[in-house]
């Protein structure tokens, strides 16, 4: 008796706690990243760097979730890649996903920058917004804020 | 064929002269005369008695910069006694960014007890002769008689949004390099930054 209320506890727990999972952000490296387009080389691959606190980010944003839902049921995948500080994920970038309806996936990169700012071009600085296009070979990096339309033709770019 | 390999000599002269923008390791750095927040201009020419100098390019705004106010503080303590002080200059047009104001600049500089001089680069003509993309952007200067040079351009540290995780102290490294009179290892770094904001 005793063992099966601790049974139940801990299946409550464990729902309670996988709930929690589901609405996490996974943290990754640039070597994450960099083995998803890798993989998979008939999609188009649109990789946007991006934090809460970016304003010429957060401006583009709507144009991202626009063109993401649009693109989202062809061979596309759309990765919003946040710089925010890891311990404001919870207070901070939850909430604003869940404020903002983002739609595409967010995921928190923790890598040396100095590292993987290079790996992304020699010739950026890191300065945000910056957004890559990646489809097998082609890849190209667009640093700064863009518009709806620039979106879609960067995208018919990459593909041609 | 012919449009195609014009417009990709046109495409490599563009980057080249995007390069070509802003100094590199070696160069000789621009003087400046800038208002710091006391209402004093102060130019680089001003510190031509240092071993050298710091240049920040920083601002109010931005959470990254805002992440190294701290270390800033302990780097010119440091460093300032040794002869490479600090010199804060915030890039940003405050029409954009009103928190970037030369009012709200003496605010935090009073607020976080800045030691150093905190310069408005106003006509933002400044920042692009130095080719800051972002803040902060860091440039460490060395002094031969009034002609500085540049040594180090990069980031402080391997860890803007985490001063305890820190692994690398590529700034303060290559000051130490500077002073025991060795070569710096490391001069150039690359971290994440605001863009500097830009009147358009």
């Amino acid at each position: 008796m005793k063992m099966s209320k601790y049974l139940i506890l801990g299946l409550l727990i464990s729902t309670v706690s996988s709930i929690g999972l589901s609405q996490s952000i996974e943290t990754v490296t640039y070597d994450d990243l960099e083995a998803r387009w890798n993989s998979n080389s008939d999609t188009t691959y649109v990789i946007n760097y991006w934090a809460t606190w970016c304003g010429p980010c957060v401006e583009e944003l709507p144009e991202f979730i626009e063109v993401h839902n649009e693109m989202k049921d062809g061979p596309f995948k759309m990765i919003l890649v946040s710089l925010d500080f890891p311990r404001s994920l919870e207070s901070r970038v939850i909430p604003f996903i869940e404020e903002k309806g983002i739609t595409p996936e967010v995921v928190l990169l923790v890598d040396d920058p100095n590292v993987w700012i290079n790996r992304v071009s020699k010739e950026w600085d890191g300065n945000i917004p910056v957004t890559q296009f990646i489809k097998g070979d082609n890849y190209n990096l667009e640093v700064g804020q863009l518009g709806h339309k620039e979106l879609l033709e960067k995208i018919e770019l990459i593909n041609n | 064929m012919k449009t195609y390999v014009l417009t990709f000599v046109a495409i490599i002269g563009m980057a080249i002269a995007m390069q070509a923008q802003g100094l590199s390791v070696g160069d000789t750095a621009p003087d400046f005369k800038l208002k710091n927040i006391d209402g004093e201009m102060v130019s680089l020419s001003d510190y031509d008695d240092k071993e050298g100098a710091i240049i920040i390019f920083t601002c109010n705004h931005c959470p990254f910069s805002i992440a190294y106010e701290d270390r800033l503080n302990d780097l010119e303590a440091t460093y300032a006694a040794k002869g490479y002080p600090i010199i804060a200059i915030n890039p940003n047009d405050p029409e954009l960014y009103p928190e970037d104001s030369f009012d709200e600049m003496k605010v935090r500089a009073e607020e976080k007890g800045f030691k150093f001089p905190y310069l408005m680069d106003e006509k933002q003509d400044i920042y692009p002769q130095y080719g800051a993309t972002k803040t902060p952007h860091i440039y460490l200067l060395s002094n031969d008689g009034g002609d500085f040079t540049v040594e180090y351009i990069g980031a402080i540290d391997d860890s803007a949004r985490d001063a305890s995780s820190v692994e690398k102290t590529y700034l303060a490294d290559a000051i130490d390099s500077l002073i025991a009179g060795e070569d710096i290892a490391v001069t150039e770094t690359k971290a994440v930054g605001c863009s500097i904001k830009v009147k358009k």
